[in-house]
């Protein structure tokens, strides 16, 4: 159905505000470093769209966040505070690696299986907090929050005391990852020469496919109105453990995915702990594009671009590419505030100030 | 077996690790009693250890050091305050932001301040010094385990106490917990809920950012990335799981502890320190299992 | 003791907007000391927002509040508390889990450096209990206590803070008519003690019953200001609502069928594993309207949640709609197979309100129409049943893309039934469908009540409105102390007998069914 103007209008306000404050504040913080934020914008840009080797950093880096700000927008959507995307994109990671070193398949197969075990992995691996929710009643953002920590340690125990073993000593700190997955197991590269894959179209596929369930089916819309408004939904008839286990595993199914493409598309095998906040950016995206699917797809982009281009950044200035992260998390922190309440604020004591201003003209 | 269990070692590890995490854990009852969604302790936490360090730097007394993490604390939780009391924000998301930003900015300050990528050791970082309790003779094994800390760890246990006074002896924790219950009941009571709000959450600030003094003044002289590594939510954990019960969560967050100490003596005999450390997570998971267990029987829906 | 001037409190002229409505428009009127003074006026009238100006919730834009002869300007709630306002609230502002002590007290402690001491607050909260005659258990926890004892601990938090004015919102929408009878006697001890009684309701028998003196609210103003004598319900009436109110809904005898619900030893336990329903056995026949009457508490909340699904009654009960065993089943189910539901708590369980009318209207309709090959929402269908819905049930809105949260409470009642009316379902259960909300929408859903049990449709109608239950049901089932029990020739009975039934006393001679 249609969005309405005022909605839209808001919906203007909240991202240009939050942008305008925060390149007011960028440009402060790179001031204070002693650089020019002129220049260092031009960097960023320079790497994240200057060159076709730059544009493919820029996917390559958009692709793991559009899988977790998908697997965040589903679960949050539908009122399900799954803050474990990191230790099932782990988990998931972890056997597409295996899968990929280990198991010698033909070509056609090899890859989708790799990339499938990663996904159901990363299912099970929400399914524990989603258990716990539906039988223990055990709040699933602090089991999930849990969880994340034990994959992260034990994908690292068995990389290293497992996979690597007696061959290396387990105190040496260099051996951190799992031996290459075989080609086969690739997803064939988008540009070549690069870390990108085609693993960005299943991002792109992943995320359009969310919008159109929400958009269309009758599934979608029990699963909005159940994050909206849980009892509510229940009473309608909405069977909301069913759903509640099935959103729950899907989004874990979709973090799992990230995994399996992250090793079988760019890092060709699994490093311990290689990406260290990709289940918080997924949050964060998701809150960003306002929890809507499509617009998951435009602000990972950006969230890419930021990265290759902070790297370009880093390179030719002396600022640390810390900063653009600070610079997100700001962007994040204006987006935030809900605009909507604060503008109804104001739009009513005016009102009422207009209508002082009538009362004392009449005395 | 029972030496690893109860081995003075593992104990007095208990009672010395416990310090940042029953700081943190019941400094944050009140806001969590209030009813404030807050999961930025990793944030408080982090700043207070790189402004404990940072001041202990500049000034050379560790209590300046312990100082500044405390103030660090209070600053962040008004940003927090703002954005969220003020300005209508989720508290999640800020919370998200604020972990990842401490991160970014704390590792920045770390190479803008001292020139490192990682870690920070240096001797002008001067350290709390340990206490020497004189428990003697056939308390030794007592002696061994509570004493010989700095001063931070024997702070961290009074403050359960007084946290429980404070929370059930007088009015302040009267109307932390009555808001908590019925914020609109107190509004019309006359309480002016938002102070209260704002009370509890600078209460958590300054007691997250003072347990992450703890962390880099407790004699490593050091600073560095991320190093708070989970406590923060190890805290939260504590906190949710007793329920802003000062001493309910100071006994849970020592059986967390309790966990992360058994890593150090399960490591030196040469276990795996990845299994180890996964130890104070499942310890949690357990909690939280066996909390549930009552529910298991009740079948509706969620 | 502050000097004694005849009206205790004067207002002058209050005004107070939001954004384009006036709320109150130049209110004035004077109360005097000792008195019950009533303020009458239908839900919107603007009540409420005067009430929470004289307690400092809210901030008239102008206009003079005149305590004891002294314009007062107050700037907090605590401001208006220490100058002797007192108000007991219709929704009670407790603390579930505390104490009644605890409650009584709360943001009034007596403290010794900071320190509760909780028996010098205990010792003062008996004597206040002593001198007003109410008997408190004040050590149990509030969350044990029956309503009328909690209203007894509102107005006792009242007392404790010392207050004169003691404002009383809609106190007797709670009670059974032996309760409002225990109140009116509690407020008669008050007055007779001092303290000045604001008694705001729009039960028009009560208020001739006790007010000295009654103001009458209307869309924001004063529409009239008169001592109680020689007035009649039907003046009070035409001057609430500016037209005589036509409550009465006649309603034929339907032709009774086949039975659509028959409950047999429903037990029910909560979450918390209390026992809260007891063996219930009844059954409603299609064309039927069966009423069910209850203090709050009672266990009727848990009847009707069991029915519909929500919470699973022990084993050894049966549920059967139409015919059919419906106790394992899922909500979706029972509703696919005929039930409709309007929740007592309309915010909570009965609208979305962040999502549009159309999304709202779909809700239940979508298990079985609306679909498109199964899976794909049919818009045509969902938006056409939405438009039905507004229009049918006159729910003022613009566009049926509008978020629920624009509506007022009446329109968000009026949608909730019209949803689950026009589904065509053949059983529904229906609790407080009017509760707070204006004239127009109850009479509009009560006939539309009345109209849709013709229509051949059984309705279990449970609701805390006694002349609702008398006047629309063909049966009334008293819920009381975890029991349903059917009196005998139940239509016949009067608020007074019920309300007898519902607090236990009388005929104990019936069977418990």
């Amino acid at each position: 159905m249609k969005i309405r103007s005022r909605d839209l209008r808001i919906l203007c306000i909240q991202y240009a505000q939050a942008l305008i404050i925060t390149v007011i504040l960028g440009g402060i913080l790179i001031r204070a470093q002693g650089e020019s934020p002129t220049e260092a914008l031009k960097y960023i840009l320079e790497g994240a769209v200057g060159s076709p080797t730059a544009i493919a950093n820029t996917l390559r880096w958009a692709t793991p966040c559009m899988f977790t700000g998908a697997a965040v927008t589903l679960a949050f959507k539908s009122g399900i505070m799954n803050c474990g995307i990191q230790g099932q994109v782990y988990t998931g990671a972890l056997i597409a690696a295996i899968i990929g070193y280990a198991l010698p398949m033909p070509k056609f197969l090899h890859m989708p299986i790799c990339i499938l075990a990663a996904g159901i992995v990363g299912m099970l691996y929400a399914l524990i907090p989603a258990l716990m929710k539906l039988y223990l009643k055990v709040d699933e953002l602090i089991t999930t929050l849990m969880l994340c920590f034990v994959a992260t340690y034990l994908t690292e125990y068995i990389v290293i005391w497992m996979i690597i073993g007696e061959k290396v000593d387990a105190t040496r700190s260099m051996a951190n990852t799992s031996p290459n997955i075989l080609e086969t197991a690739e997803i064939p590269k988008l540009i070549q020469g690069t870390s990108t894959s085609y693993g960005l179209f299943l991002g792109v596929a992943v995320l359009i496919i969310i919008s159109l369930v929400y958009r269309h089916t009758v599934i979608g819309y029990e699963m909005k109105q159940m994050g909206e408004n849980l009892s509510f939904s229940r009473a309608g008839g909405v069977n909301t453990s069913k759903m509640f286990l099935g959103v729950f595993l899907i989004s874990g199914f979709i973090a799992g995915l990230c995994g399996g493409v992250e090793v079988t598309g760019s890092y060709g095998r699994f490093n311990i702990n290689f990406s260290g906040n990709i289940g918080w950016d997924g949050i964060m995206i998701a809150r960003i594009a306002g929890n809507n699917p499509l617009s998951v797809i435009a602000v990972s982009l950006i969230w890419g671009a930021l990265k290759a281009g902070s790297m370009q950044m880093e390179r030719m200035t002396s600022l640390n590419r810390l900063s653009v992260n600070i610079i997100q998390m700001l962007f994040v922190l204006f987006v935030a505030i809900d605009y909507e309440k604060l503008i109804a604020e104001f739009n009513r004591r005016k009102a009422t100030a207009k209508f002082k201003r009538q009362e004392e003209m009449k005395c | 077996m029972l030496r690893i269990f109860f081995g003075t070692l593992t104990l007095a590890a208990t009672v010395r690790l416990a310090t940042p995490i029953l700081i943190a854990s019941v400094g944050s009852c009140f806001s969590h009693k209030i009813g404030t969604f807050n999961i930025a302790y990793e944030c408080f936490m982090l700043f207070g250890a790189f402004f404990a360090a940072y001041g202990s730097w500049l000034t050379g007394s560790p209590a300046v050091g312990a100082l500044c993490a405390t103030l660090s604390g209070v600053v962040l939780a008004a940003v927090f305050g703002i954005f969220v009391f003020h300005l209508n924000a989720n508290p999640m998301i800020v919370s998200i932001a604020l972990n990842l930003g401490a991160w970014a900015v704390t590792t920045l300050l770390l190479t803008v301040i001292w020139g490192v990528r990682g870690t920070f050791i240096s001797p002008d970082i001067i350290s709390f010094k340990p206490l020497k309790l004189p428990i003697q003779g056939g308390l030794a094994y007592l002696g061994e385990i509570f004493g010989n800390h700095i001063i931070l760890v024997y702070i961290a246990y009074v403050m359960v106490f007084v946290a429980a006074v404070l929370m059930y002896r007088t009015s302040f924790g009267l109307r932390i917990r009555g808001i908590g219950i019925n914020s609109i009941a107190a509004e019309t009571a006359g309480i002016n809920v938002l102070r209260y709000k704002w009370a509890a959450l600078i209460i958590m600030g300054a007691s997250v950012g003072f347990s992450g003094a703890y962390l880099s003044l407790s004699g490593l002289n050091s600073f560095s990335e991320n190093m708070t590594a989970g406590r923060g939510f190890i805290a939260f954990a504590s906190t949710l799981v007793g329920d802003g019960n000062p001493l309910i969560c100071g006994a849970i967050a020592v059986i967390f502890v309790y966990a992360d100490a058994l890593t150090l003596t399960l490591t030196s005999l040469g276990y795996p320190t990845q299994l180890t450390k996964m130890l104070p997570y499942l310890a949690v998971l357990l909690v939280l299992m066996v909390g549930g267990i009552r529910n298991i029987k009740n079948q509706s829906t969620i | 003791m502050p000097d004694r001037t005849e009206y205790i409190l004067e207002l002058e002229g209050i005004c107070k907007h939001f954004g384009n409505l006036t709320a109150n428009d130049h209110i004035s009127f004077k109360v005097r000391r000792g008195s019950v003074h009533a303020i009458i006026g239908e839900n919107g009238a603007g009540k409420s927002t005067l009430m929470s100006i004289l307690t400092c919730i809210k901030k008239q834009d102008s206009g003079r509040i005149i305590m004891n002869g002294k314009a007062v300007d107050f700037h907090s709630p605590k401001e208006a508390s220490e100058s002797g306002i007192g108000m007991v609230y219709q929704e009670f502002m407790l603390y579930k889990g505390m104490t009644v002590a605890e409650n009584i007290i709360m943001g009034c402690e007596r403290t010794d450096a900071g320190f509760l001491n909780m028996k010098k607050n205990i010792k003062k909260v008996e004597e206040i209990c002593d001198s007003y005659d109410f008997r408190l258990p004040l050590k149990s926890r509030i969350d044990e206590l029956p309503v009328s004892v909690l209203q007894q601990v509102e107005i006792v938090k009242v007392l404790y803070r010392e207050a004169q004015l003691i404002i009383f919102d809609e106190p007797t929408s709670v009670l059974t008519p032996q309760g409002v009878r225990g109140l009116f006697k509690a407020m008669r001890e008050l007055t007779g003690k001092g303290k000045t009684i604001l008694f705001i309701t729009h039960k028009l028998k009560e208020v001739l019953e006790i007010a000295d003196h009654i103001t009458v609210l209307k869309d924001g103003r004063v529409t009239a200001d008169m001592k109680n004598e020689n007035v009649s319900e039907r003046e009070l009436a035409k001057l609430m609502v500016g037209r005589e109110v036509l409550y009465d809904i006649r309603r034929k005898k339907n032709r009774i069928g086949r039975e659509v619900l028959l409950v047999k030893d429903l037990t029910v336990k909560d979450r918390k594993g209390i026992l809260r329903l007891k063996k219930a056995s009844f059954s409603v026949h299609s064309g039927e309207i069966v009423g069910i009457a209850g203090v709050a508490g009672a266990g009727q909340k848990e009847l009707g949640e069991a029915i519909v699904g929500i919470t699973r009654p022990e084993p050894g009960s049966e549920i059967l709609l139409c015919g059919e065993p419906v106790g394992h089943m899922s909500i979706g189910e029972r509703r696919k197979r005929g039930l409709g539901y309007v929740p007592q708590n309309r915010i909570k369980d009965g609208v979305n309100l962040k999502g549009s009318i159309w999304e709202n209207t779909m809700m239940g309709y979508h298990l079985e129409h609306g679909r498109k090959q199964g899976f794909l929402i049919d818009f045509k269908d969902v938006s056409s049943f939405a438009r039905a819905v507004v229009e049918d049930y006159s729910v003022k809105i613009q566009d049926i893309s509008d978020r629920a949260f624009e509506l007022s409470g009446g329109n968000i009642q009026k949608l909730i039934v019209g949803r689950e009316m026009l589904q065509g379902k053949s059983f529904l259960i229906i609790e407080d469908p009017t509760r707070g909300i204006d004239v127009g929408a109850i009479e509009l859903i009560r006939k539309k009540i009345a109209a849709l049990s013709e229509s051949g449709v059984g309705i279990l109608l449970i609701s805390h409105e006694l002349s609702e239950v008398i006047q629309l049901s063909d049966r009334i089932l008293v819920a009381y102390d975890k029991h349903i029990i059917e009196p005998e020739d139940s239509s016949q009975l009067t608020e007074e007998e019920l309300g007898l039934l519902m607090t236990g006393g009388g005929q104990d001679e019936n069977k418990i069914s």
